[in-house]
Formats: C-alpha cells, sequence, structure tokens
C-alpha cells in the first residue's frame, strides 16, 4: 500500500536515490516540452503561447485524478501524504512576487535549473539572483518572521475548506482545468502574431 | 461520421473521470483503516515499547522530537511525573487540547501506572494513523522501580546490563528528582543535572521532513 516510504518498503537512503531519479525525469520532461526556454515561459503573460498554463493543468488533473482513484481503490492511504501548510497572508504576496519574477526573468525556479542544464546565459543569471534572494532572504528573516506565518490555516485543502466530498471537488477541478484548456486556446487564437 | 480529435478524446476521458469521482466515495476510502495484523505484530516484536534507559535518554539529550504523555490523572501526576512530560487524562482524548498536544510530527512516548492504558491509548492513536508511538514499558511502576532502586547485575552479566545499571544510576537523581523535592518540602532546591557519560546508544531515529 502507498505512499511506500511512509510504510517503510524503503529507507531514508533508497528514498534520496530515488528522489535523484524522479527529478532527472522530471527535468528532463521540461526540457522536451519545451520549458528550458525563457521567450516561450514569457509568452504565456502576452496570452500568445498557453503551452505551460496546458502543460500545468493536464500535470495537475492527471495527478489529481490518480491519487484519487488509487484512494478510492484502497492502494493509497491518501492521510500519510504530505501536504504543505497554508499561510494564506504570506502565500498570496509570495505568489505575486514569483509572477512578476516570472513574466520579468521569463523563469520559474524549476525551470531556470533545466535552463542552466543546457547552458542558457539568461538561466545563468536567474538562478544566480535567485541565489541572492534567498540569501538576503534568509538575513532579514527575524524581521518577516511575523508576516511568514500570516494567515496559517494548517495543512488546509479544497474539500475541507469549502465542506464538499472530494470527489465532487475532483470533478469541480477537472471542470475548470477543461474550461481554462478552451480559454487558454481562445486567447492564443486572438493574440497570436504570425512569425513570432 | 466525424471522426474524434484526439483533444475531444483527452477531454472526455478527463471528464468522464472526474464525473465517477464526484459520486464516489473517496472520503470514505481515505480513512486510515487500522491493520491489525501489523499493529499485532508490532506488540508482539515489542517495537511499540520504549524501555525507560532509552526514554531517560532522549530526556537528558532535551530531544524536542519526543514528547512524553502522561495519560494518569492529573492528581497522579501532580504526585509524581516523568521529567518534561505533559498530562493528558485519557478522558480528554479528542478534545482540541489532545489534538494539540499530540503532534503527528513527533515522537510520542505513553505512559501510564502499567502497560494497559498507554496500550489502549497506542491502540487508538495507531489506528489514527500516528505514525511515531511508543508505550513506556512497565509504565510508571516500573519506571519508579529501575531509577529509585536500581539492581546490579550479578552472576553472568553483558556489557550492556552493566550499562544499563550504570544509566540507571547515574540518572536517577534527575528522573527522580521532583519527588525527592516534594518530600523535602522546607528546601525547594534545585537538583543537580548529573553528568552523564554517553556511550553507543542506538540513536532515535531522525524524524522525516519535506
Amino acid at each position: 500500500m502507498a505512499p511506500f516510504y511512509k510504510f517503510g518498503l524503503f529507507g531514508d537512503q533508497t528514498s534520496l536515490v530515488i528522489a535523484l531519479l524522479i527529478g532527472i525525469s522530471f527535468g528532463f520532461w521540461l526540457e522536451r516540452g519545451g520549458f528550458g526556454y525563457s521567450r516561450k515561459l514569457a509568452m504565456q503573460f502576452y496570452f500568445q503561447d498557453l503551452t505551460v498554463l496546458k502543460v500545468m493543468f493536464s500535470a495537475i488533473i492527471t495527478a489529481m485524478l490518480g491519487l484519487m482513484y488509487l484512494t478510492l481503490f484502497g492502494f493509497l492511504d491518501i492521510s500519510r501524504v504530505y501536504i504543505n501548510p497554508t499561510y494564506m497572508g504570506a502565500q498570496v504576496v509570495g505568489g505575486l512576487v514569483l509572477g512578476v519574477g516570472f513574466a520579468i526573468g521569463g523563469y520559474c525556479p524549476g525551470t531556470s535549473v533545466v535552463g542552466v542544464a543546457t547552458g542558457k546565459i539568461d538561466a545563468i543569471v536567474y538562478l544566480a539572483g535567485a541565489m541572492f534572494g534567498m540569501l538576503v532572504f534568509g538575513e532579514l528573516f527575524p524581521l518577516l518572521k511575523n508576516f511568514y506565518n500570516s494567515g496559517f490555516m494548517g495543512n488546509a485543502t479544497l474539500p475541507e475548506f469549502f465542506n464538499l466530498p472530494t470527489g465532487l471537488i475532483g470533478f469541480l477541478v477537472v471542470v475548470m482545468a477543461v474550461g481554462m484548456f478552451l480559454g487558454g486556446e481562445w486567447l492564443e487564437r486572438k493574440f497570436r502574431k504570425d512569425g513570432v | 461520421m466525424a471522426a474524434i480529435s484526439p483533444k475531444q478524446l483527452g477531454f472526455g476521458t478527463f471528464i468522464l473521470l472526474g464525473l465517477i469521482l464526484a459520486f464516489s466515495p473517496v472520503d470514505r476510502m481515505a480513512r486510515a483503516e487500522i491493520e491489525v495484523s501489523g499493529l499485532v505484530q508490532e506488540i508482539a516484536g515489542e517495537s511499540a515499547y520504549i524501555s525507560p534507559e532509552d526514554l531517560a535518554h532522549a530526556i537528558i539529550d532535551k530531544d524536542p522530537s519526543v514528547i512524553i504523555v502522561d495519560l494518569r490523572s492529573s492528581a497522579d501526576f501532580a504526585g509524581y511525573s516523568i521529567p518534561g512530560s505533559i498530562n493528558l487524562p485519557v478522558a480528554e482524548f479528542g478534545t482540541d487540547r489532545a489534538d494539540e498536544i499530540l503532534d503527528r510530527d513527533k515522537t510520542l512516548v505513553l505512559v501510564s501506572n502499567g502497560n494497559t492504558i498507554s496500550g489502549q491509548a497506542w491502540v487508538i492513536l495507531k489506528s489514527q494513523g500516528y505514525p511515531d508511538v511508543y508505550i513506556l514499558a512497565g509504565g510508571m511502576n516500573y519506571w519508579v522501580e529501575v531509577f529509585t532502586n536500581p539492581v546490579k547485575p550479578e552472576g553472568v552479566y553483558t556489557s550492556d546490563e552493566q550499562f544499563r545499571y550504570e544509566l540507571r544510576k547515574a540518572a536517577a537523581p534527575l528522573m527522580m528528582g521532583e519527588q525527592a523535592v516534594q518530600s523535602d518540602a522546607n528546601t525547594p532546591t534545585e537538583t543537580k543535572t548529573p553528568a552523564v557519560r554517553k556511550t553507543s546508544v542506538k540513536k532515535k531515529k531522525v524524524d522525516e521532513g519535506c
């Protein structure tokens, strides 16, 4: 029964090896999807190429459906899957900062590493900037601590927040994703310039 | 008849799968179900228990990942308690205070007079999916016995037995200090921490962090 690590099917060291393999394949497929190319990534903010949005939503609903069906058939104990805690205040601001950086730099943290791997200079600069930002954040942390912990909601999930059945939320997310997909294509047709 | 494009096929599959989910009892299946065979094995193999010596080590090391939960009544707790332990009578299970104390990310050590109450609490917590829960072997009775009157191993003894004896003797003032202070009511002096030599005792597994 999954999650395998939590049920002790492999130990700490094996889990690191598995994490490395998953990480390498993640990077490989990002590169193959064209996500190591900053112009393609930045293009989505001008509604000209929404590949990123479409790929992300496809991945999200594939993973979501997978987790829900594995739970439904009893292969997965979802209560043992790690959930990131929600800090609403800090995460809203952090998300906006990330979005601005994404639009300006053309990378998100993961894809910048992919760009570095293929030797893109802008990705190297971007990653160096990210590292510097981490240093500044770390040094300023005592000042930012209260803000960092603002809006703590615990391990919040949508079904708990809206008090709806998990399966129904799953269906609504699928509908939303399909809507985003179709909306994205509509935007692409409207804004796409020839020869870009 | 018009052919179905891959995109329509993809959307159709996702929506169909989502629609099935909307009418499925995902939440009911998500309840962590108690795997009786696993729990039985843990009890039989004694991996559910922690010895007084190992617990004493965690206390001396001030291990922040270990929470000692005293399940006895608050009157008993006031009488004597293990240093650093938190009182949570079993009757309070399920309250907000209990949820606050019983941290899933920590190692919980359950203490009662013997093994019975803590064993029952262990089963409850395990069935709720708490990953790291241990019963103090022998409970408070054995704990007090071990640390008030350590018995020197006689005849043929192993180095482990000898080490345990040394540890019991060395840790006794710290572990039983509170009681000594209470019986000696007029001078509430602070008990001195004895220097405990650290020998190769198998270290507790570090809690996983994501």
